[in-house]
């Protein structure tokens, strides 16, 4: 079977604007492809979505042409179904394996025509009884967002607060617009402010509000989503120089206001970048950055092409888009002119070695090749923001950087809880949603077992 | 939480003062931190410190000079107006103790970082004396409340143009000789503040700063307003935004403050630029 890829924008016309390169299936073509998609998984491996979504399911309702159904389906686990259409990492699309051979197929871009055409266009506001008992969610992101959702349906009063000034964390400020458009964002926290969810922004908790006066104000449990932003300490050699910029500012930026980006990033910016990382983080920022004029972009990493932990669509958009590829290099150090501008970047090679029977990616000794550059963006290693102690001062970082937490309840003291990229390594946006899933059904235990 | 201009006044050349009610920050708010200001939906985020607080009516200052293309948007907007977003209080609030004498030196728009600090000074039971220090006399801001919140106040213009003539060093150096000074404190441009860290480590006099760096988020996440102080790298949203003076590398907190004013109006932006932004907007 061969899968119909997905439509996109003319990539000389994309590499000009900011709107979203995937276009989305029409009906017809959807259809088709629901007809074509395995029945079943193999006996073994059933597609697991981390957040068990019955992706045979909805298929099925496609297939009978049932979109509003395919969609219900979806809600019923994803609260967010046409981000994740979008920008999932897609981990089920690898449980595809019949009769031994991975079969291609594309979940993510069905689940976002479900999102996207089965979305009620009229959206009743449920009468939910909201009688229950007062939940701050600080972090409006993908984790926050769904287990804000989470905890509405179940009738407690969620207020998510926020420290930016637009809704959707991460999501808005860390995901580029050419991937997840903002008017979709926006839609479905309409949709999840339908639900019965209060939204604060422009308050940064523990800094505007700390957590005593919202304990004064009534809030019974508080769920701490505050995601991982802190830049790790820029400690390798020549990593502090001017033109070593991190990868979440040129993100934050871009979120904010794309005329401000082209605007700031145009001059800022050198004409050859490198981008060092293997996550999209890094390959949103290579694609952002050959939007500007006269920008030649690289994108090194210490994996091969195949492992980096973008979905293959993106990694493809994005040669397309000539962002270059330089695949088994691992970063050693910026190097510096005499007059302290970056002139390039020290890479070692990696080659597979033979590691106790195994075999792995290693570093080559003495390989080391010298990337030119006149701009590098880093988007190593980030922890939880310093900021977490003022909120509470129960707050404990393990050894990485994670917000330590009871792994069997997901509290970090008393009545406090946290989810999401926080407490966790594990990248994709689709992980810190089942976090913020699982951390309100303790929530939800720790409340009505309370009373 | 409504972020509405409740005053504004032109307190000086492109010097603009707006009384915006955010009441949470109001009363958060310690002398040396700052809040983060969006004018409007599509603008930049600017760090402005908060020069003065009115509780009663849930009011902060917002003192600003009109450079950049985001405080030229901030500068023109009116009375009743709306800012799109204010967040904060961020930055570290540093403790402020008895000293003995202290000197609270401002150039230009630095009064506006100056001023809390200098009354904080004077409620912690110091002796504060405030340098005023600007190139004409239409850029000193902030005279009446540096003369309320100071035992003793210099003025300083690099034209005569008002009381003494010369720059702000030597006018310190005058005070120093004056008196027994304790702590030098200082806000300004980059050469003023080194010029500032040499002087008083010669005299072994503590100096504190406070640094302007690029700033894009104000909470630890974008990385951009990194300095170095002790050998390492600190970010001035969390750790800052005062820095011991003698401990700081100017020349790395120059490069730091230089690109913020690499920015330019886009109506200034070379010509390639705009045909192809205009070109992305017909797109």
């Amino acid at each position: 079977m061969k899968t119909t890829p997905i439509p996109v924008q003319n990539c000389e016309k994309r590499l000009k604007n900011f709107s979203e390169v995937e276009l989305g299936f029409s009906k017809k073509i959807a259809v088709d492809e629901a007809r074509l998609f395995p029945q079943s998984s193999s006996p073994g491996r059933q597609p697991r979505c981390p957040l068990g979504i019955d992706i045979l399911g909805f298929v099925r309702c496609l297939r009978e042409g049932e979109i509003s159904a395919a969609y219900d389906k979806i809600r019923e686990k994803n609260e967010l179904p046409g981000v994740c259409g979008r920008v999932c990492s897609a981990p089920c699309e690898e449980d595809f394996i019949i009769g031994g051979k991975q079969m291609e197929v594309d979940v993510r871009a069905l689940e976002r025509f479900a999102a996207d055409h089965g979305r009620p266009r009229l959206f009743r506001r449920k009468q939910y009884e909201q009688q229950g008992a007062m939940v701050a969610v600080v972090g409006s992101g993908p984790a926050g967002l769904s287990a804000a959702a989470c905890l509405a349906r179940s009738g407690f009063r969620v207020t998510v607060f926020e420290s930016l000034p637009q809704l959707g964390g991460m999501l808005r400020y860390g995901v580029a617009g050419f991937r997840l458009s903002k008017d979709i964002l926006n839609a479905e926290i309409e949709m999840i402010r339908d639900l019965g969810v209060q939204f604060q922004a422009n308050c940064c908790i523990g800094r505007t509000v700390t957590l005593e006066e919202l304990y004064q104000q009534g809030f019974a449990a508080v769920l701490l989503a505050v995601g991982r932003q802190y830049p790790a300490p820029l400690k390798d050699q020549g990593t502090d120089a001017h033109h070593v910029i991190c990868a979440s500012e040129v993100l934050l930026k871009l979120g904010a206001s794309e005329e401000n980006f082209i605007r700031e990033f145009q001059h800022r910016l050198g004409h050859t970048i490198v981008v060092i990382g293997d996550h999209e983080l890094a390959l949103d920022c290579a694609r952002a950055c050959r939007r500007l004029k006269d920008k030649k972009v690289k994108l090194v990493f210490a994996r091969t092409e195949e492992d980096l932990l973008c979905h293959r669509n993106e990694i493809e958009q994005a040669k397309a888009e000539g962002v270059e590829f330089e695949a088994m290099m691992h970063f050693q150090k910026v190097c510096l002119s005499d007059d302290g501008d970056v002139c390039g970047i020290q890479c070692g090679r990696m080659d597979y070695a033979d590691q106790d029977g195994q075999w792995r990616l290693m570093p080559v000794p003495d390989s080391q090749v010298v990337v030119e550059a006149d701009t590098v963006i880093m988007t190593r290693g980030q922890t939880v923001n310093q900021d977490i102690f003022k909120i509470s001062s129960f707050a404990k970082l393990t050894r990485e950087g994670f917000l330590a937490v009871d792994p069997e309840t997901s509290r970090v003291h008393d009545n406090i809880f946290a989810a999401g990229h926080a407490v966790m390594a594990q990248d994709g946006i689709v992980y810190a949603m089942r976090s913020g899933v699982h951390a309100a059904e303790k929530i939800i235990e720790f409340l009505s077992g309370g009373s | 939480m409504e972020f509405q201009i409740i005053n504004k006044q032109i307190i000086g050349r492109d010097i603009k003062r707006l009384d915006v009610r955010a009441e949470a920050i109001a009363h958060k708010v310690l002398p040396g931190q700052f809040v983060m200001v969006a004018p409007e939906e599509n603008s930049k985020w600017i760090p402005l410190s908060v020069a003065e607080t009115d509780l009663r009516r849930g009011l902060i200052s917002l003192i600003f000079q009109e450079k950049g293309h985001t405080t030229q948007v901030l500068g023109k907007l009116g009375i009743h107006e709306k800012l799109f977003s204010v967040t904060g209080p961020f930055g570290k609030a540093p403790e402020i103790r008895q000293l003995g004498v202290v000197v609270c030196l401002a150039t230009g728009v630095g009064a506006a970082q100056i001023l809390p600090m200098a009354k904080a000074y004077k409620k912690a039971g110091n002796k504060v004396i405030g340098i005023l220090s600007a190139p004409t006399k239409k850029e000193i801001i902030l005279e009446p409340q540096m003369r309320i919140a100071c035992h003793r106040i210099f003025i300083a213009t690099d034209d005569g143009s008002y009381q003494r003539k010369g720059a702000a060093i030597e006018t310190l150096r005058e005070a120093l000789d004056q008196e027994d000074v304790h702590l030098v404190y200082d806000v300004g441009p980059v050469d003023v503040m080194r010029e500032i860290a040499h002087f008083t480590k010669e005299r072994r006099i503590p100096n504190l700063i406070q640094v302007q760096t690029l700033m894009s988020c104000g909470r630890g996440i974008c990385g951009s307003c990194r300095v170095k102080a002790k050998h390492s790298i600190q970010l001035s949203c969390e750790e800052g935004p005062e820095f011991d003076g003698h401990t700081i590398d100017f020349d790395y907190l120059k490069q730091r403050m230089g690109h913020r004013h690499e920015e330019r109006p886009l109506e200034q932006a070379d010509e390639g630029i705009r045909g192809f932004w205009k070109q992305m907007m017909k797109e």
